[in-house]
């Protein structure tokens, strides 16, 4: 018994003495993101008999180790980037209902897969022709659309998968995109989250995942685009700003405050106290968190700025990825960032482009000016980044995605094209990933996926294979997930 | 609580203090899509006060799930009639600054259909659905419609309104007055004019205002059409009729006022300067000219309806009113929900109060006591809990005290060895389970430690940047979507609309905050002096005062030494000192004080409950 006024100061087999020894001194190699319990669920989940909380090795051999995850917000036009239809062009003018291939307005297969689909998009039956031109790149001759030109100079490395299908055909696609349920079913861990709770973090001063630029707007999944749901936000992203001075919160003391060795001395004291004060706890997880989240912390005042400092980049590097350039700076910094974070260890790393709102691709009219100009803002910097990830072996271990939300329908609004749930691209290239071929496809007009249909999550799948992970042996008891939350891998494009 | 936070406006329509708690209904509140709005309604009501999932039967009839579709959509029919809607608090005319927001029926009647498949397109319109309460659960809905006193109905007639109202209107003659006054000495006849016509506008205004608050009030005794309505009604229209006139002779003053100015202006423009400049005049001139006419035919109107015979037939004062009667169904099911012979409800309240207290409810699953949830730890303790609280009349407070005077509550957090191997997850309570704090104490606590908090009660909420510097306690920082503190949510602060359990967790965000946020920056610095005033010069005092006043614990043997070396070592002089208006830093002992208070803070005891 516990009585109140005794405390009991014994714990089964931890000795005040290991207990020391075990926290006294730095990371021992170990996962740290496997360590950091959340308070809430640790005792749940030991409860559930054979239930093990993953211990950060992968469950069968890896082929990448980081993920660096794309995401285009507002929906990117698969019928002229990387699924090239030029029976639009053919059609271009007419009703879809005139044209051999009606049978894709059928009611049952528009509303196969489409829960609570906001009614107002659809139905665009006059068919737009191809607004960009395209060419076949490299020995493998994938197609890719004149937007895309300098992604398409990466063709032999990309797997594009053209037979995506998604959930909702509002912007709440993007959450989608992300966790695999609909918007209207809140939060769910990301796949983001998925990896570092499987993996563990690979360095010991930076965040195991990190997000950049503008994540989707509150309409569409807000935060929960980077979250982890019921996995506890120590395995959400961490936002950083691409920006050295400012790039999170109280990344340094206020002008004037503690100075870096008053912190030293400060933080050396702390750690002091703090393994005294858990001799009375020797079994308590959380203070050993916090006394390794300080760790880390102090790491990560000087780590993330200097990971952030892209002006230590040379010229030529800083050129390839646009940062000299007005149109392409943000992104290409943000792009640079990232594999300055692969380098470093960073697990997954979500760059988003044109978050807020509905996003910017959502070209709802004038989808030549609003893709071309947008396009102009990523091609050359995600080209970039795949071409330094290779020229220095990065590639091998980092699997590089890109994705949004769906795609654009073949049938015109005005000058735009509307919202497209039903067949749309995606690609990935990098280690494991075989390169330079197009999976699955769509009918003659890009309308349904047709041949090897997947849903987004087979994406997640595809991804969590690679890196050696199965999400069928992370799933958190009590937290039952469908099989289409898990998805299953592409098969025919792991190399 | 519950039937108010349910169902105030139907309970208790006049308690300003008691309405404010169907802000549990408000935070649904969706601009967009009333579908989600009423579909999170559903949601949060039946997890927080049943302890049940329902979402599922939107959709669909469930083989294991004693709710059906229909029983879903009777629920919602409860809820159907309800709106928002923000009225005015005492001191603060303009809602958007400060206001009550509250639920209310805003249609009583409205319909509830079942909607196919959960999809709002296909309403099933064969069947009107009446409110009732999931038959698994038992019992039923008593509605009796509600008969809303004036004060809800029109709460633009309630006393302080009037008053306000009455006080702004003369102010603004008052205004008018020493306008005119200050002015008498103007060298512009013209100017003199103007504030005249301005203060005579003002003068009726409020006379008008007057005789309308008098008919008002009238009638809100029921007198309406009685001889002295009559007279009050006749005398309104006549004050309305000459603030009429008023009015129209102000605008159209002011009319050519501008003309005239512009055309003297254009008359002194020097031949040089810009075609642009003189055109601009123009065509201010020429704006104010076209708008004399129809301002001379207004006020001409106003004129003639001075002469037309006098009847009851004013303009009613610009307020919003509201249905007169509520539909009940709120007040009823909030009644079921707080029968004694509803399994559900105190057994869901007494868990979220011990959640709140131990970490975890005895059901861990606060929100779900369904079948996907997790089985209470020990059932008799829960019942046992759920009896003793409807005996006591619901109350939380007696709730409170009984749980932290337990034996369990003040057992200690240390563990044994027979136990923990008995009983590793302490699921039998035989330590007391420590736990983080919630955000919003992290940063109350802090503020506390150092004497700033202050805890002032009520008023609007702060703006969330001012986390860092405001003395207030934090459940007054906004939280919105996109709209919450920093600091609150770096330590896992509350989603905005739910908060049935807190998971507390260990980041190094929260490390940074605590050593280099403004905030422990500051009350640090602060609280070193203040310490020092009390102890002197002598270090191993501070410690030992420093240790009670943040960790609320003495120092033992070997933190009290590692401390005193702390500040015995400290550099004799460091670059960048500090000084701020309270606290001078030139002596580096002060700043090793400083920063050993800052050391605590970010204690892992300071964040911690044991």
């Amino acid at each position: 018994m516990n009585d109140p006024k005794t405390n009991s100061r014994q714990c089964q087999g931890v000795t005040r003495r290991s207990f020391l020894a075990d926290t006294g001194m730095g990371f021992t190699g170990l996962a740290l993101g496997a360590m950091f319990s959340s308070e809430g669920g640790a005792h749940a989940d030991a409860a559930v008999r054979g239930y093990e909380r993953p211990d950060g090795r992968p469950y069968s051999s890896p082929t990448a180790k980081a993920v660096i995850w794309i995401f285009l917000c507002g929906g990117v036009s698969h019928l002229e980037s990387f699924d090239i239809k030029p029976e639009l062009t053919k059609y271009g003018g007419k009703s879809i209902e005139d044209t051999p291939h009606k049978d894709v307005l059928d009611p049952k297969r528009l509303n196969a897969n489409i829960i609570g689909g906001n009614p107002a998009h659809g139905n665009r039956k006059t068919i737009m022709p191809l607004q960009a031109g395209y060419k076949a790149y490299g020995k493998s001759g994938l197609i890719v659309g004149d937007w895309f030109r300098n992604i398409g100079e990466h063709a032999d490395d990309l797997a594009v998968v053209r037979s995506l299908w998604t959930l909702d055909n509002d912007h709440g696609a993007q959450l989608t995109f992300q966790t695999g349920r609909h918007v209207r079913e809140g939060a769910h861990p990301t796949l983001g989250s998925w990896v570092c709770y499987g993996l563990g973090s690979l360095n010991q001063n930076l965040p195991e995942y990190v997000v950049l630029g503008q994540p989707t707007g509150d309409c569409c999944g807000g935060a929960w685009t980077h979250g982890a749901a019921y996995l506890g936000p120590q395995y959400s992203g961490v936002k950083l700003a691409v920006d050295s001075k400012h790039p999170l919160p109280y990344v340094a003391p206020p002008e004037k405050g503690t100075t870096h060795e008053e912190q030293a001395a400060n933080f050396s004291l702390l750690g002091r106290l703090n393994n005294l004060a858990g001799i009375d706890y020797p079994d308590d997880a959380n203070l050993r968190a916090r006394i390794k989240s300080y760790e880390l912390a102090f790491q990560m005042q000087s780590s993330v700025p200097e990971t952030l400092e892209l002006e230590k980049e040379n010229s030529v590097t800083r050129a390839s990825y646009g940062i000299d350039r007005p149109e392409t700076r943000v992104f290409g910094e943000q792009c640079l960032a990232a594999r300055r974070l692969v380098e470093r260890g960073v697990r997954f790393i979500q760059v988003f482009h044109g978050g807020g709102g509905g996003g910017a691709w959502d070209a709802h009219s004038e989808i030549k000016g609003n893709h071309s100009q947008l396009a102009n803002q990523v091609d050359k910097p995600i080209a970039a980044l795949l071409g330094d990830l290779k020229q220095r072996g990065l590639l091998d271990s980092t699997i590089v995605v890109c994705g949004t939300e769906f795609g654009r329908s073949p049938g015109a609004e005005g000058t735009g094209r509307d919202h497209h749930p039903h067949g749309f691209s995606a690609w990935l290239a990098g280690g494991g990933i075989k390169g330079g071929i197009a999976h699955g496809a769509t009918d003659e007009l890009g309308f349904h996926a047709v041949e090897n249909r997947h849903y987004v999550t087979d994406i997640h799948a595809t991804v969590l294979n690679r890196l050696g992970l199965d999400s069928h042996r992370l799933e958190v008891p009590g937290r039952k997930r469908l099989a289409i939350d898990h998805g299953s891998p592409i098969t025919e494009i792991l190399a | 609580m519950l039937q108010e936070m349910l169902a105030a406006d139907e309970l208790c329509p006049e308690d300003q203090g008691a309405l404010r708690a169907t802000g549990f209904l408000v935070r649904n509140f969706k601009l967009l899509s009333r579908e989600q709005w009423l579909e999170d309604t559903m949601n949060h009501t039946s997890r927080a006060f049943l302890g049940l999932t329902m979402h599922c039967a939107k959709c669909h009839n469930h083989m294991y799930d004693p709710v059906t579709q229909a029983d879903y959509y009777r629920m919602r029919a409860v809820f159907e009639p309800h709106n928002v809607r923000t009225i005015r608090v005492p001191g603060q005319p303009d809602t958007s600054k400060d206001g009550l927001v509250q639920a209310f029926d805003a249609d009583p009647k409205a319909p509830t259909y079942l909607f196919v498949r959960g999809d709002e397109r296909n309403p099933d319109k064969s069947r009107t659905l009446a409110p009732g309460v999931p038959a698994s659960l038992g019992g039923e809905l008593e509605v009796k419609p509600v008969i809303l006193p004036s004060q809800a109905v029109n709460p633009d007639r309630r006393e302080f309104v009037i008053q306000e109202t009455l006080k702004a209107s003369s102010k603004l003659v008052s205004d008018a007055e020493s306008a005119l006054s200050s002015a008498e000495a103007s060298p512009l006849p013209s100017e003199k004019l103007r504030l005249e016509h301005k203060l005579a506008a003002a003068r009726a205004r409020h006379s008008a205002l007057v005789a309308l608050l008098a008919v008002e009030a009238i009638e809100d005794k029921g007198l309406k059409g009685s001889e002295q309505w009559v007279r009050l009604a006749k005398s309104a229209l006549v004050e309305q009729r000459k603030q009429a006139v008023l009015d129209a002779e102000q605008d159209l003053e002011g009319l050519k006022t501008a003309l005239r100015t512009a055309e003297e202006k254009v008359k002194v423009l020097p031949a040089t300067a810009a075609k642009a400049a003189s055109d601009m005049l123009k065509a201010e001139a020429a704006e104010a000219a076209g708008k004399i006419a129809p301002a001379e035919k207004l006020l001409a109107t106003a004129r003639t309806a001075m002469t037309a015979p006098v009847t009851t037939a004013y303009t009613p004062r610009a307020t919003t009113s509201y249905p007169a009667e509520s539909s009940g169904r709120r007040l009823a099911f909030a009644k079921w929900l707080t029968d004694r012979q509803n399994p559900l409800a105190a057994r869901v309240a007494v868990n979220h109060v011990w959640a709140r207290h131990f970490g975890q409810g005895l059901v861990p699953s606060t929100s779900d006591f369904g079948r996907n949830g997790q089985p209470p730890s020990n059932p008799e303790l829960l019942d046992w809990l759920a009896a003793h609280f409807m005996a006591n009349g619901w109350s939380m407070k007696e709730l409170h005290r009984l749980i932290v005077t337990s034996r369990a509550y003040r057992l200690s957090s240390t563990s044994e060895a027979a136990n923990a191997k008995r009983d590793p997850d302490d699921v039998f309570l035989w330590r007391y389970p420590s736990k983080r704090m919630e955000s919003e104490c992290v940063r109350d606590n802090i503020l506390f430690t150092s004497g700033h908090l202050d805890e002032t009660r009520g008023g609007p909420d702060l703006d969330q940047n001012l986390a860092l510097t405001s003395q207030r306690r934090s459940i007054y920082l906004r939280t919105a979507a996109e709209k919450q503190s920093e600091f609150i949510q770096v330590f896992d602060g509350a989603s905005v609309t739910e908060c049935y359990e807190r998971r507390p967790t260990v980041m190094p965000q929260q490390a940074l905050a605590l050593a280099n946020s403004e905030l422990t920056q500051r009350e640090s610095r602060y609280l070193a002096a203040e310490t020092t005033k009390v102890v002197g010069t002598d270090n191993l005092r501070f410690v030992k005062e420093a240790f009670l006043r943040v960790l609320a614990r003495p120092a033992t043997d070997a933190e009290a030494i590692a401390c005193s070396q702390f500040l015995t070592a400290a550099p004799k002089k460091l670059p960048g000192i500090v000084t701020t208006a309270t606290v001078s830093d030139a002596d580096s002992a002060i700043r090793a004080r400083q920063n050993l208070v800052l050391v605590l803070f970010n204690h892992n005891d300071f964040v911690t409950i044991r």
